[in-house]
């Protein structure tokens, strides 16, 4: 065990180090040594110290000794190099975390030493308008706009602190044998996901309520848009720009292949690439006019990018193939449209349970009710969420699209293999068609088998006599 | 609200996120379907299971289980403590069941007319012929009971007693999403472009009649992370969710057009293998169960059977509770199967 305790020893030392120098550090700011924000944070980060440790020394207690198998070793080498950037990005975060708690507690104190505490604001029946007319308004919305900030702050700590981390739940999905464990491990990663874009959204409205903005319109203009369409890509898994983005690196790259013939069309097909290029960030914003000049742009170079191809397979010369293949683009750019529309539909319903929420909770608040949890928050946006769409999906006009989109999206599949059986005509290999012809075949004639042998079958079997008449009624039958 | 509590919310994520970790790599194996059978028969793809026992059954008349096309029948036997086909055992049953197999292109040719006058038959016959009955008990589920209701209406001579479990009999239905979408669904496209329907297809239809479960269902299990029993339990969930066969293209066309679209089998107009199928032939005795619940077949869809069927003996089970809670719920195994069981050891 010398070396796999030698990485964790020397792993635990520097956190500790890390802890002892963050303490000594913190207990500079005498000021607020005895405030409640300092004296969380020590006791919690210490938990949470106590917890890691835990959770190291069980996954090694199962590890071998100086690594008996490769992949031992190799996992526990993964995971020191996780564990390691895990501390650092959270003693980062801590430090930040802390250091932006101070800012928030000067603001804090600065209310308490202008007699301004919760309750007085409460008594006082103030908002911001008034503490503004009061002439006070600029130092209570600098301490407003800090405490929005500090929010902004923690978000964009923590997102930093979440990319981060999910590279490592990536690399510690590759740590698991069983797919079925590993896809739940990923999942439950981008529910989490879910949950914190949630929350980042929750929070500012949160503390708008708190200062007595109950005017629902305000705080749906508070809102993310961006980030809550983040959450619903993540639920439903939409399009997003990786994959359009990837789908242009193998445009690219394709040309990159073809470039090597010398082709004279590859200039053309840069051209293409920079154009689309472009046009990607309109796409993302959902401009489906967008993905109608992409996918135009695609069909106008099609008939000119053929001709090197043409060159190796005969049959590419034929004019038929060629109208065929940009009838298919064309067809692609008309069920792109249809999809994008689908996909708006979708995030528009979503949108309107957010908005329904929002005024909920905004009624609940300016009534009294406690809204500060933001579980109870998320459960009834799940709850709310779910109705929105099922009442959609009732709708003839979804189920309208829908089939549409499906049956654009297969005839576009049976287009392409039908291109691709042409384009194999010459090759020696059995084509789709050919192997359904024989699968008829051979469904027919086992039809045909289980016919001939079901009497046989029946009259070699001893316990199969002719069957009693069945009894339709309980009382006796009158003749 | 204050920076303290954001800080613990957010990093007791992680820490669940961590113990999740933990959890699930030490989760090597996730089995279902664990109770033992023995492999009787088998033709193609398709297999007939008797389940082992090791006390005679108390019960002379054998059961033949048809589970739908739709996932896998390991629904059943989902785990050891809440299986239904355990439970059925125990209360004496002799179970036999089949296996429909996992489709590939050559079944694409398969329908209605080889898989309930060819497989379900021959199953049917080895039965009779094992146990020496006339005539056998037939158990079935959801689609699998539209198929077994098909067949005790062209075969009633072989069926002694019929039990539909979640089955879909009235397919005009206005409640129910599947029931709605598949009238503007062009089947023919679906099946002449697949060939054979993928389970992916199949799944994403479904999980959009419920879009935020996957999301609520992840919250709940950042909630018990820790508890490795619950966490296995959840897996045999998921692992049967994501086992789902792909769907042989001919039936899939003739079920959908025939039965979703045309709702032919409470009209008398269904034909299967030439012949027409008469539900006032179904006159053995009938249990048929719904789910008060069931997103997937609304009661609606099922309770009408008890119309169009000829038999006297005919018994309408509301279940309390949704489509999959019928067979693995805690109340599935402390009312419904010994009820089922009662009702068939009165009638076999």
């Amino acid at each position: 065990m010398a070396s796999t305790k030698n990485i964790f020893e020397s792993a635990v030392d520097s956190q500790k180090k890390l802890f002892d120098n963050w303490v000594e550090t913190t207990q500079s700011f005498n000021d607020f040594t005895k405030s409640k924000a300092y004296e969380a944070a020590p006791d919690f980060y210490k938990n949470w110290l106590n917890n890691q440790m835990e959770f190291a020394k069980s996954f090694m207690k199962n590890t071998a000794p100086n690594g008996k198998s490769a992949n031992t070793a190799a996992s526990n080498e993964h995971f020191m190099e996780f564990y390691k950037e895990l501390v650092s990005n959270q003693m980062n975060f801590f430090k930040n975390a802390y250091e932006n708690m101070q800012t928030g507690a000067k603001a804090t104190d600065f209310m308490k030493s202008m007699g301004m505490n919760n309750d007085f604001m409460k008594n006082m029946g103030v908002n911001t308008d008034f503490m503004k007319n009061m002439g006070m308004g600029m130092d209570y919305m600098n301490m407003f706009n800090n405490n929005n900030k500090q929010f902004e702050n923690m978000n964009n700590m923590y997102n930093s602190f979440a990319g981060n981390f999910n590279k490592n739940v990536d690399m510690l999905s590759e740590m698991f044998s069983n797919t079925l464990t590993k896809d739940t491990f990923k999942n439950l990663n981008n529910n989490m996901e879910a949950y914190t874009r949630m929350y980042e959204m929750w929070l500012p409205l949160f503390k708008s309520m708190q200062t007595k903005m109950y005017d629902a319109d305000s705080l749906k203009q508070m809102a993310n848009p961006a980030r809550y369409k983040e959450v619903m890509d993540k639920v439903f898994n939409f399009n997003t720009f990786e994959q359009v983005n990837e789908f242009v690196k193998m445009l690219n790259s394709t040309l990159g292949q073809t470039q090597e013939q010398g082709s004279v069309a590859m200039n053309d097909m840069f051209e293409l690439s920079q154009k689309n290029m472009a046009l990607l960030p309109r796409i993302m914003n959902g401009d489906t006019k967008a993905v109608s000049e992409f996918n135009a742009n695609i069909a106008a170079y099609s008939a000119k990018f053929n001709n090197p191809i043409m060159k190796m397979f005969p049959q590419l010369k034929d004019m038929d193939f060629t109208a065929k293949t940009t009838e298919m683009v064309n067809n692609m750019n008309k069920y792109a449209e249809k999809a994008n529309q689908m996909q708006y539909q979708m995030y528009v319903t979503g949108q309107k349970s957010l908005e329904k929420l929002i005024k909920e909770t905004a009624e609940l608040a300016k009534s009294g009710k406690d809204v500060s949890n933001f579980n109870e928050f998320y459960q009834k946006w799940i709850e709310l969420t779910e109705k929105s769409y099922t009442d959609f999906f009732k709708t003839d006009e979804y189920s309208k699209l829908q089939g549409e989109v499906i049956n654009m999206g297969l005839k576009l599949k049976q287009q392409v293999e039908a291109q691709a059986e042409q384009l194999l005509e010459g090759i020696p290999v059995a084509k789709k068609s050919e192997l359904d012809e024989l699968y008829k075949t051979i469904a027919e004639l086992k039809r045909r088998v289980r016919a001939l042998e079901k009497p046989v079958v029946v009259a070699k079997t001893p316990a199969a006599k002719p069957a009693a008449k069945a009894k339709t009624t309980k009382k006796a039958v009158k003749r | 609200m204050n920076a303290v509590d954001i800080t613990k919310e957010l990093t007791a994520n992680t820490a669940k996120i961590m113990k999740g970790f933990e959890t699930l790599r030490n989760i090597k194996e996730v089995e279902v379907a664990t109770t033992p059978k023995t492999k009787v028969w088998q033709s193609d793809k398709v297999s007939l299971h008797r389940y082992n026992r090791s006390t005679p059954a108390t019960c002379k008349v054998p059961v033949l289980i048809v589970y739908a096309l739709v996932n896998r029948h390991d629904m059943l036997d989902l785990q050891p403590d809440r299986s239904f086909i355990k439970n059925l055992l125990e209360q004496g049953m002799d179970l036999y069941i089949i296996d429909w197999g996992y489709a590939d292109k050559s079944d694409k040719y398969l329908n209605l007319d080889d898989y309930i006058n060819g497989y379900i038959d021959d199953a049917v016959d080895f039965v009779r012929q094992k146990s020496g009955q006339d005539k056998i008990n037939l158990m079935s589920i959801c689609q699998g009971g539209t198929f077994s209701t098909i067949y005790s209406a062209l075969h009633p001579e072989k069926v002694k007693n019929l039990i539909t479990m979640v089955t879909p009999i009235d397919f005009g239905t206005e409640d129910g999403l599947l029931f709605k979408w598949s009238r503007d669904m062009d089947i023919d496209t679906i099946v002449d472009a697949y060939g054979i329907v993928p389970g992916e297809f199949l799944n994403t239809g479904f999980s959009m009649l419920k879009p935020m479960m996957k999301l609520s269902k992840y919250q709940g299990l950042m909630n018990m992370i820790d508890d490795e029993e619950k966490t296995l339990n959840f897996l045999r969930m998921e692992k049967w969710i994501e086992d789902s066969p792909a769907q042989a293209g001919e039936c899939y066309r003739q079920f959908l057009k025939d039965l979703y679209q045309g709702n032919k089998l409470i009209k008398g107009t269904l034909e299967i293998g030439g012949q027409k199928v008469n539900m006032k032939n179904i006159t053995m005795p009938l249990l048929n169960i719904y789910a008060t619940e069931d997103h997937l077949v609304p009661p609606s869809a099922s309770i009408p059977m008890e119309k169009y069927v000829g038999t006297k003996d005919k018994t309408t089970y509301a279940f309390q509770g949704g489509h999959i809670g019928v067979f693995v719920g805690g109340r599935s195994q402390k009312e419904l199967a010994p009820a089922v069981v009662k009702w068939l050891k009165e009638r076999s």
